[in-house]
């Protein structure tokens, strides 16, 4: 028998109530998609399209309005659920007494871990993320990035086998970023399931297996940055850049075939009788029609680039009002 | 299970240790504590005057002063020839006892000087002084006496120096306390030696003190800081950024709440604990207290904090903002602190001022005197109580009412009434016994002429009442100039009185209301309020009533006045009419004192009366109990004489005396408790404050000392007619019975529900019980059922406070009510005087209501941490 995934969600639909009289918002309008045990797994979307309330909804912080999740083959929110998951929220904020000690005392407890684990793995963890040795000081002295770390560490004192991970690089230099992302890879490597919400694409596409991309309550998109890539690539623009060779009157010729069709297109002369020619084309048809007027044209093809589309690209594109939700691979 | 909530706990202890606001507080509390602890009363056994000694200064210096011209006895004489030469100079020249001059000698200044006498070496002289009248004190001089002049220790004679200064001025001084006590700083005095005991000190005056401090310090002020403190604890805790990763863990969102709820109450815990812990050891260290009520109170003002953090913890949940929390918690104790206080206001006037005290079946009319001191009638037309007669305390203070007093054959009642005015002085409304004829008409057979029945009472009694004019008063009627008389001024009324229902001169305030037309109407009672507000009986003045009235008896057809230092009596058929006084609007005598009433001294020799004392007539009514000072007579009235059949001597040395230890036993008596006696034949039962009630046999020898159960105080005894057992009213409204032969006590059987205000028997089966405000019920007490119930309608005040306020009140969380449970812990008893000390013991104690306050805050907290976990769950953070 197969492994239940890590997270299961079936239709979720959340509708937040705005008093008697006010209008319901609808943060989550069915969403579908699973993540599989082992993975690390990447939310993305832009402001107000439901990540965080997905991820509550997973913690049981809220009630879902309609549909259906599970964690870990539990009913997500059940004790059982929270009791196995590692939660780094946004915006961590830890009381003004705590040091870093004290906060993993206090968390590692109300994760029911008993004081000798604390003591031996708090210990390991704040030397992996690197608090040894400002271990005694008061939290609110830390750094941003400290704080970052010490919630990491709390997250995973009682080795839960799921980490929820909140923008865990939000605010980080590029060293706390690189840093974390070692830390989220050698997670992965210890065969912990990761699912991490982050606005930064780059950390996102570097880092995961696969994604999902929410925007207004629906899912826009899921899998893994280059099946998301691929998959949009042929319904997305590319970038052409041609290099041809011939005299200026067949060069003439060809230019005139290709605005009659094209717009978007702009040459430049090399030397040697050589030209560069970039255009934007969708899909590999376009790409075929224009090496065949350069050919029927006499001109020679010395070079042929397709730059590939980033994800960045591909989120926005997903995120936009015309975005089709078809394009939603199922897992 | 609850593992991560105790961390949230040890949290939140944390929390509390790391605050500097807590360890601010604590330094401010150890300075507080550092301060007060060399607070405490310093205990000095000497003999000198203070000032608080001296009752009567200006007739101790009219006697020194005519001492001084050579006008007195060789004893006082001695004493002033020991004074300092100006003192003697100016005694010379006092003859006018309203002369500036006169009025003008400090108290300390002839103090000072009557302590030099105390000083003296050779004050005593053979013959020059006359001993005291009591056994007691003549036998302890005799002593002092005996010791070699030569070997007298400095202590001895001062002690017998002041002892032949007391016998010189009996009435001008009071007695000699021996140990005195003064309010001390470490060991320094401060101000004038306290005038009460060891034992009152102890039993009133720290449960006091200690009241205030806790209850003003920390029930008020520490309890509010920690509600500003503790504020932004759940607003913090359930905003997000630390909530969503308290609620990601497998814990109950309801216990999260209620273990950061409790966790937060340790902040305002080590506050308190800080502090009673603190005044525990210095009260145990200082004055060998170890008083554990004090440690008790630590969970008591706990609790008080969590009433009201209860409120500010719910609205942080809900607008999750701190001062949004303070400012609901301040509305919060400001509505309980109105509903307090107007129940408060309504307590007195509608359930104890109404509790009846007294009830008497005189003919056909139930009479009773109600804990205000009015006198009433039962009205049965309008089922209400009428007032008995015109006047009386109205809606002022209390007024101490004795009496009233049938004498059936001239049908009427005698009765007499004080009230203490607004600055506490006992003044009274008339100086006059009041005379209520039961016939409806007038006395006039008995009605004479003040003067000639002052000349007449002059030439009858063996000794005329002293200086009835020019005494000053310790117990009744001090006016405002010190002086001990009433200030003579122009009757407020110039129109020409004229003849009234009583056949004497109208009053001016009768003419007042005859000129504005009011009582124009017919008189006719015609509706419940009417019924209340019109006096029944017409009222007289009859003779004057002696100063310094300690209780007033029938007795053997006499009338009983026992006074400071004497006894007085007046025979019932020789109790007159007074012609009518011009008297003020507020009922003030106007007119200059007569010399002398017609009250008689009977004072028999050997007799002590001091400044506790009570008396009751015997259940046949030819003898009287009195007991003042520890000093228990039973005096007998024969052929108009009073005769002094038994004496028994009930204080204890042990009491008084200070031991190693300074600590006083509580089980003795040192003669200042208030206290209460009834005999009859066979038995006499005295009870005194806090202590067992001791049953004597005819010859006042002790047969047993019976407790009463749970702490109970007694209110009031009585005999069963015909038996030897006495029934008796508790401060708390219990009946119990006491069987003198079986020295046993055990409740007794009362067909009524409700706290019992009095009993009086009617004959060996039947009684009036009062009970509740303002019911009399008949009872037969042998068939346990009721005869007779007087239960009047309520006014419409009346059912707004039984039907509103009451029910309000009692759901309503009072946190302030909690006071009386911390009283109760401080104290160890279960009721309270209203005074300041207890000198009554009839008097109705405040019954302390332990268990309602904290049941109905119990309910008010678990109701709104209740509602918070409701929401807390219901939530979507």
């Amino acid at each position: 028998m197969s492994e239940q995934p890590a997270i299961q969600i079936n239709g979720l639909k959340k509708r937040y109530r705005a008093g008697f009289f006010g209008k319901g918002f609808d943060a989550l309008k069915g969403v579908d998609f699973s993540v599989n045990r082992g993975e690390v797994f990447g939310l993305l979307g832009p402001n107000g399209a439901g990540k965080t309330t997905l991820i509550k909804v997973l913690l049981g912080i809220v009630r879902a309005s309609g549909g259906a999740a599970s964690v870990l083959g539990a009913a997500a929110g059940s004790k059982i659920a929270r009791q196995r998951i590692g939660y780094l929220p946004e915006n961590l904020s830890f009381p003004s007494h705590h040091t870093a000690w004290r906060a993993l005392h206090l968390y590692g407890r109300l994760s029911r871990v008993d004081y000798r684990s604390i003591r031996q793995r708090g210990a390991q963890l704040l030397d992996r993320v690197g608090l040894a040795g400002r271990d005694r000081e008061l939290v609110k002295r830390y750094s941003k990035g400290m704080r970052q770390r010490l919630g990491l560490a709390q997250a995973m004192l009682h080795e839960p086998d799921l980490m929820i991970l909140d923008e865990p690089t939000d605010g980080l230099d590029p060293v706390g970023r690189s840093e974390i992302r070692q830390i989220i890879m050698e997670m992965k490597n210890e065969g912990k399931t990761v699912f991490l919400n982050s606005h930064i694409l780059q950390e996102v596409e570097l880092v995961c297996d696969r994604v999902a991309i929410l925007a207004g309550g629906k899912l826009r998109g899921v899998g893994s940055p280059a099946e998301l890539t691929q998959q949009f690539q042929g319904a997305l623009s590319t970038k052409l850049r041609m290099e041809v060779a011939g005299d200026a009157v067949q060069f003439a010729q060809f230019q005139d075939s290709l605005s009659s069709v094209y717009q978007q297109w702009e040459s430049v002369e090399l030397p040697d009788g050589r030209w560069q020619l970039s255009a934007s084309v969708d899909g590999h048809g376009e790409v075929d029609r224009i090496i065949d007027n350069a050919r029927q044209g006499g001109l020679s093809i010395r070079n042929l680039q397709r730059s590939k589309l980033t994800l960045e690209e591909v989120f926005l594109s997903a995120v936009s009002d015309s975005a089709d939700d078809s394009l939603a691979l199922k897992p | 299970m609850m593992k991560p909530y105790i961390a949230i706990l040890v949290d939140s202890f944390w929390e509390a240790i790391s605050n500097r606001v807590l360890w601010a507080l604590l330094i401010g509390w150890s300075l507080i504590l550092l301060a007060l602890a060399p607070f405490g009363y310093v205990s000095e056994v000497s003999y000198k005057l203070q000032n608080a000694d001296v009752s009567d200064q200006k007739r101790a210096l009219e006697r020194l002063s005519d001492a001084a011209r050579g006008r007195e006895t060789e004893g006082l004489k001695r004493i002033v020839d020991r004074t300092s030469p100006k003192f003697q100079a100016l005694l010379k020249t006092l003859d006018d006892p309203e002369s500036p001059t006169f009025q003008a000698v400090k108290t300390s200044s002839l103090v000072k000087e009557l302590n030099r006498v105390v000083e003296s070496d050779d004050l005593y002289q053979e013959g020059a002084f006359s001993m005291p009248r009591a056994e007691s004190r003549r036998k302890a001089l005799d002593e002092l006496l005996a010791i070699d002049p030569a070997e007298r220790s400095d202590l001895d004679r001062e002690e017998l120096n002041r002892g032949l200064l007391q016998a010189a001025l009996p009435r001008s001084l009071n007695r000699p306390r021996g140990e005195q006590l003064w309010i001390g700083y470490g060991s320094f005095k401060l101000g004038n030696s306290l005038p009460i005991s060891r034992r009152q000190v102890r039993e009133y005056i720290e449960p006091l003190v200690l009241g205030i401090l806790i209850k003003f310090g920390l029930g008020i002020l520490a309890v509010m800081i920690a509600i500003v403190v503790t504020s932004p604890i759940i607003p913090d805790t359930f905003r997000s950024g630390s909530l969503n990763l308290l609620l990601s863990k497998p814990i109950s969102r309801v216990l999260l709440f209620l273990a950061k709820f409790f966790g937060s109450t340790i902040f305002v815990l080590v506050n308190i604990a800080f502090v009673l812990t603190g005044l525990y050891f210095i009260a145990g260290m200082r004055f060998g207290i170890w008083n554990e009520g004090l440690l008790g109170c630590i969970p008591l003002l706990l609790f008080v904090f969590v009433i009201f953090y209860s409120v500010s913890a719910l609205a942080g949940l809900i607008w999750k903002n701190a001062i949004v929390c303070v400012i609901a918690t301040m509305v919060f104790w400001f509505f309980c602190f109105a509903i307090g206080l107007v129940r408060g206001g309504m307590l007195e006037p509608f359930e104890l001022q109404t509790q009846l005290v007294r009830i008497q079946q005189v003919g056909s009319d139930l009479i009773a005197v109600d804990a205000k001191g009015r006198m009433k009638v039962w009205n049965s037309d309008f089922s209400v109580w009428q007032q008995a007669t015109e006047g009386g305390p109205g809606n002022g203070a209390p007024a101490r009412t004795f009496g009233p007093f049938s004498d059936p054959d001239r049908e009427r009642l005698l009765v007499w009434q004080f009230v203490r005015n607004p600055f506490g002085n006992l003044r009274g409304r008339t100086r006059n016994l009041a005379i209520v004829s039961l016939s409806g008409e007038p006395d006039v057979d008995q009605q004479v002429d003040s003067n000639s029945d002052a000349q007449e009472a002059e030439e009858q009694s063996a000794e005329k009442l002293e200086d009835a004019a020019e005494d000053s008063s310790v117990e009744v009627g001090e006016d405002s100039t010190g002086t001990g008389e009433e200030t003579q001024s122009e009757p407020i009324d110039s129109q020409p009185s004229s003849k009234g229902s009583s056949g004497a001169e109208l009053t001016a305030k009768d003419a007042l209301a005859a000129y504005l037309g009011e009582g124009d109407d017919d008189g006719q009672i015609d509706t419940p309020d009417k019924a209340r507000s019109t006096g029944r009986w017409p009222v007289d003045s009859g003779p004057e009533i002696p100063r310094d009235l300690f209780k007033l008896l029938k007795v053997d057809g006499h009338l009983i006045a026992i006074c400071r230092t004497k006894i007085y009596k007046l025979q019932l058929d020789q109790i007159k009419v007074e012609a009518a006084k011009e008297t003020g609007l507020f009922g003030m005598v106007q007119m200059p004192w007569l010399k002398s009433t017609g009250f008689r001294d009977i004072t028999p020799p050997g007799l002590s009366i001091d400044r506790n004392t009570t008396a009751s007539a015997s259940e046949d009514g030819k003898s009287f109990a009195l007991y003042s000072s520890g000093t228990l007579d039973l005096i007998r009235l024969e052929k108009g004489i009073a005769r002094i059949e038994k004496t028994a001597v009930l204080v204890s040395e042990q009491a008084t005396s200070e031991d190693d230890e300074d600590i006083v036993d509580p089980t003795q008596s040192d003669g200042t408790e208030a206290a209460a006696v009834i005999h009859n034949d066979s038995y006499c039962l005295l009870a005194r404050e806090r202590l067992p009630i001791l049953v004597l046999d005819g010859d006042l020898n002790e047969v047993a000392q019976v407790d009463l159960p749970g702490d109970m105080e007694v209110r009031s005894m009585g005999w069963r007619p015909g038996s030897n057992q006495a029934s008796i009213v508790t401060q708390t409204g219990e009946v119990l019975s006491l069987d003198c032969e079986q020295a046993s006590i055990e409740a007794m059987a009362i067909p009524v529900a409700g706290k019992v205000s009095c009993l009086t028997w009617q004959d060996a089966s039947t009684a009036w019980i009062g009970v509740g405000p303002g019911v009399a019920t008949l009872v037969d007490l042998q068939q346990n059922e009721v005869i007779d119930s007087r239960s009047p309608s309520p006014t419409v005040m009346a059912m707004v406070y039984r039907y509103v306020v009451k029910p309000v009140y009692t759901i309503n969380p009072k946190p302030a009510a909690l006071d009386d449970a911390m009283s109760y812990l401080l104290s160890g008893n279960k009721t309270q005087s209203m005074d300041l000390i207890t000198n009554n013991l009839e008097k109705s104690q405040l019954e302390l209501d332990i268990w309602t306050p904290i049941i109905s805050n119990l309910c008010f907290v678990a109701f709104v941490l209740a509602i918070s976990s409701i929401y807390v769950v219901r939530s979507e953070f």
